[in-house]
């Protein structure tokens, strides 16, 4: 063989070796994320079209949504696909990347994301988890700040700092895989924070942000349509909201937005059922207990909307349940003791 | 644009390609613009101070290659003044008015020393010597003057050397600029290791290890003895690995494009005299001072007490080179009265081991040499990272106070910044520079991996990887400028 053709060899197998390095390496060091939302990897464990409702937008969603619990409250099964913070592009390619794997019948979208801007410092998870297809590149494209593409394109590059903090656990899951989610994507909360009242969440309003994040509204309403799934925006409820100005603005825009269902949850907040004292882990998110409160109504909810009868595989969604209130159990017994 | 950025990593291929591209009359054109875009990505407008060096030293060695002896040394003048005054203003003038002010003031006189809010520009100690370099050899009638102001202007400014040297002689590199230069794969191949050599000293050795260093040299008085001692010893290596990373991207990019640039390092930790020190380190610095300074000062061909003398002043402006500070300065001096006193004491060494029957070859002997020269460095390397002269005196106090060491607050090595396992790399790596080095010595590994194809490839393999493992790069860090583009 010529020392041109061992040389061209070499080169060819050294570019592999070093793309599979970076690769596998970045399996490795990535964070692993299994909860507080970008849960893509649990997420993608599911079986295929066998969830009937998806639950998106930020960590309102994935706080204060236990799917098994709208399971038991409708008889649908659920799941939520959120991201900290997640401005609406990409909750927009999260719509677009979940429907390649399932048909939900109805997806609900809390706006929040309207007034986040594009460069939050969770975005580096919102679209780093997403899997490597086309979604996660426009999503990187029109989301994230040119600054970030190199990180969300080489995740090796943007963790490579983590080598020194690596676990059996890393390897586990970059070599094996998620496995499935029993909490179906809610995070779950378990420690309590009494409130006292609303109090005005402080935002960075900026009207050019706002216009962006609401043409993508519109973008998940007509593909939510076009494949045949029910959309709902929603407000939801909490005690740390940002001004009325702003809230009624997103309502208004939402409600004008065709084929698609708008609510505020906080108009019915009385109706939830929330104690003050007990019920949110922080003035913005509910803890398990509110959560499985809001859920329920949640269920009820899902109920007057004209569905198709769920598809919910019985023995899964009773092990959820059961899994959550063993959870919650446990959480109970714990702050009694602490309280005793 | 620094060497350890993925804009240089950009740069340097685009570089390579257009240059082999392109018709040969258009390569030095092409590589000239890309030379000042390469420089302008600092200060754009301090392109301007390097081209008014090189328009004064073009036309003043075009004029006194062509005068008589009395004329050509006024256009030397001229050239020197020149060239030196601008060098003085950006550099040392506000280290001048402050030393003017410090001395008036001690003589009774309150006068507020003028202060210049100016930036240095990168790489003007550099390029100024090397233009000036030029000049020197005309005038002496070693080189003739360049005719095409092209070739001439990238000969200051080829950018691979621009910023941080080697400080290149007309003699070597000016041909070169003439040559035809076609793609060869044996270029690459020949650049490419001297490259990621450099990247894997500067980001696995060099910036970790800096964070160590700047923690303690940034608070000195809180350290103990034995501390400042692996600091000390810490930024010897940083600093070794930072220049010397430097020096080898350039040599390595400047092959890529068939250029040779002279070697700058040559093992200067395996020195076995401070003499033998300055023959290795910053090479083309130590050999521009001999040339240019020493030996027109008369060098050792005078007396005893001149040639010390000489020695001291080529040092304190070696120093002063360095940086406009005492510090700097002291560190000059430093070295100068370490060299004088190695001359001085040689007999006496001689004498000494002829009474213990220790032969010249001993490997204990060679090997307390190096640790020796080491420490003696080290020690010289307090004042060249010292904040100020009190801080370093500080140091050395407590370096030297060889009791104390451990009981002024001590802390173990877990506090300085870096965990358990990033001290272990770094470790590993100063290791594997050391076996380099050593090795480095008596064959060419370069030429030894040429000969094996797979173990060439697979050393490209672990150094990227390396670099790309445990590298200084990306979010959360902060990448330490090349030491030396402050000079």
């Amino acid at each position: 063989m010529s020392q041109k053709k061992r040389e061209s060899i070499a080169a060819i197998l050294l570019l592999l070796a070093l793309a599979a390095f970076l690769f596998i390496g970045g399996r490795i060091l990535k964070p692993k994320q299994a909860d507080f939302g970008s849960n893509w990897g649990p997420f993608l464990q599911e079986a295929e079209d066998s969830i009937d409702i998806m639950f998106f937008g930020s960590s309102l969603a994935y706080c204060d949504i236990v799917p098994a619990i709208i399971w038991e409250n409708s008889g649908y099964s659920a799941y939520v696909l959120a991201g900290g913070e997640q401005p609406l592009a990409v909750t927009y390619y999260y719509l677009r990347e979940a429907l390649r794997h399932q048909s939900p019948q109805a997806v609900f979208v809390e706006i929040s994301g309207l007034f986040y801007s594009q460069d939050t410092d969770y975005l580096k998870a919102n679209i780093g988890n997403m899997p490597l297809t086309a979604n996660r590149l426009h999503a990187t494209f029109e989301a994230a700040p040119v600054s970030e593409w190199p990180a969300l394109f080489l995740p090796f590059c943007a963790y490579h700092d983590r080598w020194d903090e690596l676990t059996r656990e890393d390897f586990r899951y970059a070599l094996l895989g998620y496995e499935p989610d029993p909490l179906a994507g809610y995070t779950f909360l378990s420690t309590s924070t009494p409130t006292m009242g609303r109090v005005t969440r402080e935002i960075d309003f900026e009207q050019e942000n706002y216009e962006h994040n609401l043409s993508y509204l519109q973008q998940i309403a007509d593909y939510a349509t076009e494949h045949d799934v029910a959309v709902i925006f929603y407000i939801a409820p909490s005690y740390w909201l940002p001004e009325k100005k702003y809230l009624d603005l997103a309502a208004a825009d939402a409600r004008a937005i065709d084929n698609a269902i708008f609510y505020d949850m906080n108009d019915d907040f009385a109706a939830l059922g929330i104690d003050d004292s007990i019920d949110f882990f922080d003035i913005l998110h509910f803890n398990y207990r509110g959560a499985e409160k809001f859920s329920t109504y949640l269920g009820h909810l899902i109920c007057t909307l004209e569905l198709d009868t769920p598809t919910a595989d019985t023995q899964l969604w009773q092990s959820r349940s059961e899994y959550f209130h063993q959870l919650a159990a446990e959480a109970d017994a714990a702050s009694a003791n602490l309280s005793q | 644009m620094n060497f350890n950025s993925l804009q240089y990593l950009l740069f340097l291929p685009a570089a390579i390609l257009l240059y082999y591209l392109l018709p040969h009359r258009w390569r030095n054109p092409l590589l000239l613009v890309l030379s000042f875009y390469f420089y302008m990505c600092w200060v754009p407008r301090y392109a301007l101070l390097m081209m008014f060096s090189i328009l004064v030293t073009y036309f003043c060695a075009r004029l006194l290659s062509a005068q008589a002896l009395r004329q050509r040394k006024l256009w030397l003048a001229i050239c020197l003044l020149l060239n030196l005054s601008v060098l003085f203003f950006f550099k040392y003038f506000n280290f001048a008015a402050e030393l003017v002010g410090h001395l008036l003031t001690s003589a009774g006189l309150t006068v507020a020393a003028p202060r210049l809010d100016v930036l240095l520009p990168v790489g003007i100690s550099f390029y100024t010597f090397q233009a000036l370099g030029y000049t020197i050899d005309v005038y002496r009638g070693e080189t003739p003057a360049e005719r095409n102001f092209i070739t001439y202007a990238l000969f200051v400014s080829f950018f691979p050397q621009l910023v941080a040297g080697p400080i290149e002689r007309s003699a070597h590199l000016l041909p070169q600029f003439h040559e035809k230069h076609s793609f060869c794969y044996a270029n690459i191949k020949a650049g490419l290791l001297p490259v990621l050599w450099g990247l894997f000293k500067k980001m696995v050795i060099a910036d970790p290890i800096a964070v160590l260093v700047n923690t303690v040299y940034a608070a000195p008085q809180d350290y103990s003895g034995w501390l400042l001692t692996v600091a000390t010893a810490c930024f010897a290596i940083q600093i070794y690995c930072d220049f010397s990373a430097y020096s080898d991207i350039a040599r390595g990019s400047a092959r890529m494009l068939g250029f040779r640039l002279m070697r700058n390092f040559d093992c200067p930790y395996f020195a076995v005299s401070i003499r033998d020190f300055w023959r290795r380190w910053h090479i083309s610095l130590s050999t521009w001072f001999k040339d240019y300074l020493y030996i027109p000062l008369g060098g050792s061909r005078c007396s005893r007490l001149r040639t010390d003398l000489n020695l001291l002043i080529v040092f304190a402006i070696s120093g002063l080179w360095h940086g406009a500070s005492l510090t700097f300065l002291a560190w000059g001096i430093l070295n100068g009265a370490y060299q004088i006193a190695g001359s001085h004491t040689l007999p006496l060494r001689k004498a000494l081991r002829a009474r213990l029957h220790i032969a010249e070859s001993n490997p204990a002997l060679q090997i307390f040499r190096y640790l020796f020269t080491f420490a003696l460095v080290c020690f010289a390397w307090i004042l060249f990272r010292a904040e100020n002269i009190s801080d370093a005196l500080l140091i050395m106090h407590r370096v030297l106070d060889l009791p104390a060491y451990g009981t002024l607050l001590p802390r173990g090595l877990g506090s300085l910044g870096l965990t358990r396992p990033e001290l272990l790399v770094i470790f590993a790596a100063i290791l594997l520079l050391a076996v380099v080095d050593l090795r480095g010595k008596n064959c060419d590994i370069a030429a030894a991996l040429d000969k094996h194809i797979a173990c060439r490839y697979l050393v490209y393999f672990l150094l990227i990887t390396a670099i790309l493992l445990f590298g200084s790069y990306g979010p959360g860090y902060d990448p330490q400028e090349f030491v030396y583009f402050q000079f």
